[in-house]
């Protein structure tokens, strides 16, 4: 691989996991940073938030390994695969039922001390799913297609039913987040043009007609486009966001000495902690988590291009577009280049389901890379020993 | 249709990855501009906001007598209000817990504290807005609970502003002359009203750091240096009135007792130093607790010591008498032929009780007050010599008292005048004047000739010690030369001792004074018909004055002569003051001896309650008794038999008393009384 370059690391696994050490490093420090004042308020200890995100971390990083050294094969059986989306499904009319209950939003399950975010487990069942899926097609020889008969068309009612569950939490982000991931595994699977090219027609059209048809939607689509206009109302995210990243300047206001968490910006140590974090490193700190972020993306990338299995392809794709799609899209949000769509910053932003979630999807994407390396090690086998098709009739028959 | 390739997926994705590099390039290039080039700009809105811009209020100077007790003083205390659109903001509240209605909460939890209703309540924090007041310089329990419902609920958008509050430690005590304020620490009224600019509670401004909240950012990272606010607190300056609290308790509990008494519709008193023109008290009826002055009707805030105007009547006499006498037109001994009325072109004025005394010497015609007498020295001195002199004696103009609403009372345009007009002015009709004028006139004639400017205000001392103001004595002008002033004692002194002002006598002390018994003017001119002012001005002692008194009573029920009801006043009013600062009597003539003192125990023995008695002991000792259960007045009374000086402390009956009972004491020994 890249030999030429300065060599910090040996292969993209190495660098993943200097980047995600790197990040959990980072994360942790602006979590404390952002969370201390309100963790004190809350419940009287500022480390508060600094513990379970480090707890969670070491979970996370289990749960990677756990799932890095089962493969993502076995994961993409049909037995664990339906049954991990069945608990999915279920979570997730749980927290409606609550939610219709109390007559309120309902997006967590309370277990004693833990909170559980269900939508962020239904975000990596329905890529896993379509991975499953649609690699099968390819295999076959199909050709995707959103019309084609078959298997996928459980992909397809998944992922409705689990966007519409979300949707009524109501989480109109994270719904679009999880229709928007199987969508990008279907064009990396190869959906027709015009298809897609229909699809985002239509969703925008959609979009469109929403928003004319709804004040409220239209209240926000001109908050998104000048938060100003609203500053104390619903621009005030926004435009405290903003006023974070901008007193940040280029080196910032020093570690801890940022003054948006003191109440200012609503959602500091979660979805916004990229605000804080810009405001107490400024310009110049936001480039290096920056360069982080594309050092994990360009990793994940060559993992997804290397991958020869159809099935780990789209799986890894899939995984880059939850980690890497959803990064960018919250760095632009806190920016206020796309709308507030509640969509965290792994590693930055507080959230235990989120980090869990978004760990175990490296796994698999880890474990994809495992199988690339074993089958180069095949390719590089003279071709008497390589056995690949003994090896490959006994995989079959063991896994499904 | 062509096969799809992994390597078509390859480009697809590498496709997707470019969009997404799109973005990513696109969040560089919108943090540069965010953080390099409106830097500066964000940074000042941010710093804006984080920095509060508080007031800190400091309570208003305080009003203390001329002894430094304390008659008015500020408190800072906390006056709540709600931001009604920052109730809705909920975001500090942890997302764990459901959501719900923060203005209901708070309605229910605060609506007991502040006594107000829950519907109310819930409707000002639903109303809109982000400044609304609930309830303005609360009491210091309240405000605690208050605190604790908002730390324990995390409730929103309700917050507290110091503010200063106002308590009158003595209530009703001198009410007209501390006057009162309004809820934003103006002085509506009084002392209050006239050195407002001093008294003010001064703002000075500083700058916080805050928290979203409101809430100062203390100890932690982004601040250093936590200013602790109240050490700076200032302090004001002090206003020493010329008050003598002790004499005002006195005269207030008299004028109550007056008024109880002769249900009279209102009433003043004012003591005054006849040689400075220190005000000593003054009260006026019917008066308020500036505490709850709204309370009260408006009549009752007016200090009729120096807005009421009224005619003097016979009070006026012994003026027009010194015109006469500085005119040399007569002298005391001027003989005066008294026919009971006289008759002045078509109006005849008689005498109060119709009878004349024949002929008899000026003197006699103040001692009894005999209208005749003074008419024919009025038609001699005239319309023009009887007005320049009012007016020499400070009449028709204010007095210049350091107090708000004085009046300038209403004299003739000597032009204007016809015969029966300046009759009737020599006894003290057709001229309205204010208490305080007429009072300081008579102090004229007290202290030997010198007209006086009243004044109240003793000194403002700034916190630091200095003194700002300071009041001082002040002669407007000399009026009359000091022997004109010692005929016209001599002759007031009769009033009381031998003529119409016995009621006033205090026995042991020389008492100068003039009883004046008019008919009240009705609001539409003329008079009202069966309402008279009943007026009574004098000094003690009457060579040597040390304190010079006016009672005023408005509208007496039953008795309305100022000898019958105003003169007790006075007598009763300094008796108590003479023996509590101790003034010698200057004639033992006539005093308690072994005699009149078992017709005193006669007297007290018709009481139903037992009363204590002083015990002249055969070595020249006084035994004292125990004075547990009596009032002031008679224990006063009692001291006063023994020639002991009291020194009260509170009102009502005492309680405790030091030398104990029983203890033999010398002369003029000083005891000092508990009342409660």
């Amino acid at each position: 691989m890249n030999k030429s370059f300065l060599k910090f690391w040996n292969n993209p696994c190495q660098l993943i996991y200097m980047v995600m050490f790197l990040l959990v490093l980072i994360g942790g420090i602006n979590v404390f940073s952002a969370s201390f004042v309100m963790a004190r308020d809350m419940t009287g200890s500022g480390v508060y938030f600094l513990k379970r995100y480090f707890l969670f971390a070491l979970l996370g990083f289990c749960g990677m390994a756990f799932v890095r050294r089962v493969g993502y094969k076995a994961w993409l059986n049909r037995r664990p695969l339906w049954a991990f989306y069945i608990i999915v499904f279920m979570m997730l009319l749980y927290v409606d039922a609550v939610g219709i209950a109390t007559k309120g939003a309902s997006r967590w399950i309370y277990l004693g001390p833990i909170s559980i975010q269900p939508s962020e487990f239904a975000k990596l069942s329905v890529i896993m799913l379509a991975s499953k899926y649609l690699g099968n097609m390819l295999r076959k020889g199909q050709r995707v297609s959103f019309f084609a008969k078959g298997d996928h068309r459980l992909v397809l009612a998944a992922t409705f039913i689990s966007g519409v569950l979300v949707y009524k939490q109501p989480d109109l982000g994270t719904a679009a987040i999880i229709v928007a991931l199987v969508l990008g595994v279907y064009i990396i699977a190869g959906v027709p043009k015009w298809q897609v090219l229909g699809i985002l027609g239509g969703v925008g059209a959609l979009a469109v007609v929403g928003t004319l048809a709804s004040s409220y939607r239209m209240e926000r689509v001109q908050v998104w486009f000048d938060p100003w206009i609203d500053p104390r109302g619903k621009g005030y995210q926004m435009v405290q966001s903003l006023l974070a990243i901008g007193s940040g300047g280029l080196t910032g206001t020093h570690w801890g000495h940022g003054a948006g968490k003191f109440f200012y910006l609503p959602e500091a140590h979660t979805d916004f902690a990229f605000a804080i974090f810009c405001q107490e490193n400024g310009f110049i700190g936001a480039m290096i988590l920056l360069l982080l972020f594309a050092l994990l993306g360009l990793a994940f990338c060559t993992i997804t291009i290397n991958a020869r299995d159809r099935r780990g392809f789209l799986l890894a794709g899939g995984v880059t577009f939850l980690i890497i799609g959803q990064a960018v899209a919250n760095m632009a949000m806190v920016c206020g280049i796309l709308p507030v769509i509640g969509v965290p910053l792994i590693f930055i932003s507080y959230g235990g389901s989120s980090m869990v979630l978004s760990m175990a999807a490296i796994g698999l994407l880890l474990s994809v890379y495992d199988d690339e390396v074993r089958e180069a090690e095949q390719d590089a086998m003279p071709p008497e020993e390589r056995r690949d098709n003994l090896r490959m009739v006994r995989n079959e028959r063991w896994r499904s | 249709m062509k096969r799809f390739t992994l390597n078509d997926g390859r480009i697809r994705f590498g496709g997707l990855c470019l969009l997404l590099l799109l973005v990513f390039v696109g969040v560089i290039a919108r943090l540069g501009w965010l953080q390099i080039v409106r830097s500066e700009d964000l940074r000042k809105q941010s710093d804006n906001q984080l920095t509060a811009d508080l007031t800190q209020k400091h309570p208003r100077g305080r009003i203390v007598d001329r002894e430094g007790e304390e008659l008015a003083v500020s408190i800072m205390t906390g006056s709540l209000y709600v931001d009604p659109e920052g109730m809705s903001d909920d975001s500090l509240v942890s997302k764990a817990q459901p959501r719900r209605d923060a203005r209901r909460i708070a309605a229910d939890l605060l609506a007991p504290v502040l006594k107000m209703d829950k519907e109310r309540l819930y409707g000002i924090f639903t109303g809109g807005g982000r400044f609304v007041w609930l309830k303005r310089t609360m009491d210091p329990k309240d405000e605690e609970k208050v605190r604790k419902i908002i730390k324990d609920n995390k409730l929103p958008g309700l917050h507290f502003l110091e503010e200063s509050k106002r308590y009158y430690t003595k209530k009703r005590t001198a009410a007209q002359i501390l006057g009162f304020i309004g809820t934003d620490d103006v002085g509506l009224s009084g002392i209050e009203y006239q050195l407002n600019d001093i008294l003010k509670g001064k703002d000075s401004k500083y700058s916080l750091m805050v928290d979203a909240a409101g809430q100062q950012i203390l100890g932690s990272l982004i601040n250093d240096d936590p200013q602790d606010m109240q050490k700076k607190q200032e302090q004001l300056p002090t206003v020493y009135l010329t008050l003598d609290s002790k004499m005002q308790y006195v005269l207030e509990d008299a004028m109550d007792d007056a008024i109880a008494r002769t249900q009279a519709k209102g009433a003043a008193a004012i003591i005054m130093d006849p040689y400075t023109g220190e005000i000593l008290g003054m009260a006026s009826r019917p008066t308020f607790d500036p505490n709850h002055f709204h309370k009260y009707s408006q009549e009752s805030w007016n200090n009729k010591a120096v807005s009421m105007i009224y005619e003097p009547g016979s009070v006026f006499k012994p003026i027009v008498g010194c015109m006469g006498l500085t005119e040399g037109i007569i002298s005391p001994n001027t003989i005066f032929n008294d026919a009971g009325s006289i008759r002045i072109a078509d109006r005849i004025i008689h005498n109060w009780d119709g009878e004349g005394l024949g002929y008899v010497p000026f003197s006699t015609i103040i001692k009894f007050s005999i209208n005749t007498g003074m008419v024919q020295l009025g038609m001699s001195l005239g319309a023009d010599r009887l007005i320049s002199y009012a007016k020499k004696f400070g009449f028709g103009s204010p007095t210049g008292i350091d107090l708000p609403g004085e009046e300038y009372g209403i004299l003739y345009d000597p032009k204007m005048m016809y015969e029966p007009d300046v009759a009737t002015m020599a006894i003290g009709q057709g001229i309205a004047v204010t208490p305080i004028q007429v009072l300081r006139a008579i102090c004229a004639i007290a202290n030997g000739g010198e007209l006086l400017k009243p004044y109240i205000i003793k000194k403002i001392v700034a916190p630091d010690g200095s003194i700002i103001k300071e009041g001082q004595k002040e002669v407007v002008r000399n009026v009359i030369t000091p022997e004109v002033a010692a005929q016209m004692r001599a002759m007031m002194e009769k009033v009381v001792s031998e003529g119409g002002g016995k009621t006033a006598a205090i026995k042991g002390y020389r008492i100068a004074g003039k009883t004046g018994t008019a008919e009240k003017l009705a609001e539409g001119g003329g008079y009202a018909a069966g309402k008279y002012i009943a007026s009574f001005v004098g000094f003690v002692p009457a060579d040597k004055p040390k304190y010079a008194m006016l009672v005023m009573l408005d509208t007496p029920q039953g008795a309305f002569y100022g000898s019958q009801v105003s003169a007790p006043i006075f007598r009763d009013t300094l008796q108590q003051i003479l023996v509590a600062k101790g003034i010698q009597p200057t004639n033992r003539e006539g005093l308690p001896s072994f005699d009149m003192m078992n017709d005193a125990a006669a007297k007290v023995k018709a009481k139903p309650k037992k009363m204590p008695q002083i015990l002249l002991l055969p070595n020249g000792k006084i035994k004292l008794p125990d004075f547990k259960g009596i009032d002031m007045r008679y224990t006063a009374e009692l001291l006063q038999q023994g020639h002991l000086r009291l020194k009260p402390y509170g009102s009502g009956s005492a309680y405790q008393q030091r030398p104990t009972p029983g203890t033999e004491v010398a002369e003029g020994t000083t005891v000092e009384v508990w009342f409660n």
